[in-house]
């Protein structure tokens, strides 16, 4: 089994004016046992701390994933995304209290996609999407947490953030790609009124992913897109995209 | 840039940042008040035209109280579509009336955006006053402060020159009081609302959005 992998994260224009860095983060790795890990976390731009809470959220979850036995029940599986879930919340309230902050103070989301030869697991804590494909069927695999408001959202540091943990685990057989997108990106991505993947953004990526060459090559060309003008003239927050197909 | 050119982007109304303006037009705005609010207007409305992203976003619905009574000069538009009125002042200062009416319009807002499927953001309120209520104004503030406590909207009272701060401290909510604008100072309060509400309209949680810095409040006082 090969994964093509794509992955980038741009600067919001909003963030550039105000001089602000990218508080978008993510890490990938692949485990021994040859699965493959994607962890995404959005700081929150209202937060003192929201990038430094983003960036230490994916390198927790990495190290936990990287650790842990892997499930081979559906049950098992569940438990362990909350389990990652809650060790990032608690390393994250740990780490505010060493601080001497607050943990709101380090604000940020949850994204995360486990693909392994027979499962394919993510959970989603916050705003943003994971998105799934089945052939050219693009569907959903987690729930954004919304309030009221537009783009107001549960964090990963907020203290009812279990129940708001959005999560899927699935037989591999039925998933052959997979997408972790930030906030930034639902309003082009994403039907809002329909609260479904806008499936004309993807068909294109996961075709771009799985026929270019280079690694290096893609992820540039990758960037270059998040940060085209078309793309920023209708978003300005910060942009994360990570995407694999297997074939 | 290859198959990332075929890449189609999704059509999606903007959310909506819903600003409601109730401006005090009575008589004691006359002269240079009047005049420096309308300046302020227009500065505002120039500020946000300069955000792609905003002047799509900030809806502004205006309610004066004075010249007329009350009046909704302006209900809510789209900075991009909207054209600063020039008000007149004259008469007695119901700002209860207008509260009461504010409230009610923003309501109908909501409402529509929610039928419209439309998201938006916590509106907020901005009272500009220089004298006191003529008319009842207690039930109205009441209402006005339980919803801003519900978080249903952000309530801003700010006084201009010989406004009765202590009458506005009971009108304005108990956690944000009344700011008293320094001199006639309008033009830097609008710039202050217009980059607060290019902050809301890019923003995330309306709850703990670090505004700019008042630099229009006199701290005198």
């Amino acid at each position: 089994m090969t994964w093509h992998l794509v992955a980038a994260s741009v600067t919001g224009e909003a963030h550039l004016k105000q001089e602000k860095g990218n508080e978008d983060f993510f890490c990938l790795a692949s485990r021994l046992d040859g699965s493959l890990l994607l962890i995404v976390a959005d700081g929150a731009g209202s937060a003192s701390c929201g990038a430094e809470g983003a960036e230490l959220a994916t390198t927790v979850a990495l190290e936990f994933l990287s650790e842990v036995d892997l499930p081979t029940t559906e049950d098992a599986w569940q438990m362990l995304l909350l389990e990652t879930a809650q060790y990032v919340h608690n390393t994250l309230e740990a780490h505010a209290t060493t601080r001497e902050k607050n943990i709101k103070d380090f604000a940020c989301t949850l994204l995360l996609g486990v693909l392994t030869p027979s499962w394919v697991a993510a959970v989603q804590v916050g705003d943003g999407a994971i998105v799934g494909m089945n052939d050219e069927t693009i569907t959903r695999l987690t729930r954004a947490a919304h309030g009221e408001y537009a783009s107001e959202t549960v964090f990963v540091t907020s203290q009812d953030y279990l129940e708001h943990c959005s999560f899927t685990v699935v037989s591999s057989e039925t998933i052959t790609g997979l997408v972790l997108l930030t906030d930034g990106l639902e309003p082009v991505a994403m039907n809002l009124q329909a609260d479904e993947p806008f499936a004309p953004f993807f068909n294109p990526l996961f075709r771009f992913v799985r026929n270019e060459k280079g690694a290096y090559e893609k992820s540039q060309a990758l960037s270059e897109f998040l940060e085209s003008e078309r793309i920023n003239k209708r978003t300005h927050d910060d942009k994360t995209l990570v995407l694999v197909v297997r074939s | 840039m290859n198959e990332l050119e075929l890449v189609q982007l999704a059509e999606n109304p903007d959310p909506r940042a819903p600003c409601l303006l109730l401006l005090d037009t009575s008589a004691s705005m006359s002269g240079e008040p009047i005049r420096a609010l309308n300046e302020g207007l227009q500065t505002f409305c120039r500020d946000v035209l300069k955000d792609e992203l905003a002047k799509r976003r900030v809806e502004v619905a205006i309610v004066t109280f004075g010249n007329g009574g009350v009046q909704t000069a302006q209900d809510f538009v789209t900075v991009d579509e909207w054209t600063p009125p020039t008000l007149r002042s004259g008469g007695s200062t119901p700002l209860g009336q207008a509260l009461e009416t504010g409230l009610t319009l923003l309501r109908a807002r909501k409402d529509l955006y929610k039928r419209a499927g439309l998201q938006y953001y916590r509106p907020w309120v901005f009272l500009i006053t220089d004298g006191e209520p003529t008319d009842t104004w207690q039930d109205a503030a009441q209402k006005a402060q339980q919803e801003d406590a519900n978080k249903g909207l952000l309530f801003f009272a700010v006084g201009v020159e010989k406004a009765k701060m202590d009458t506005l401290s009971k009108i304005a909510p108990p956690q944000r009081p009344p700011i008293k604008l320094k001199g006639l100072n309008f033009a830097d309060l609008f710039l202050w609302l217009s980059q607060s509400q290019q902050r809301v309209s890019h923003s995330r949680v309306g709850d703990q959005l670090a505004l700019p810095p008042i630099g229009w409040a006199d701290v005198s006082t």
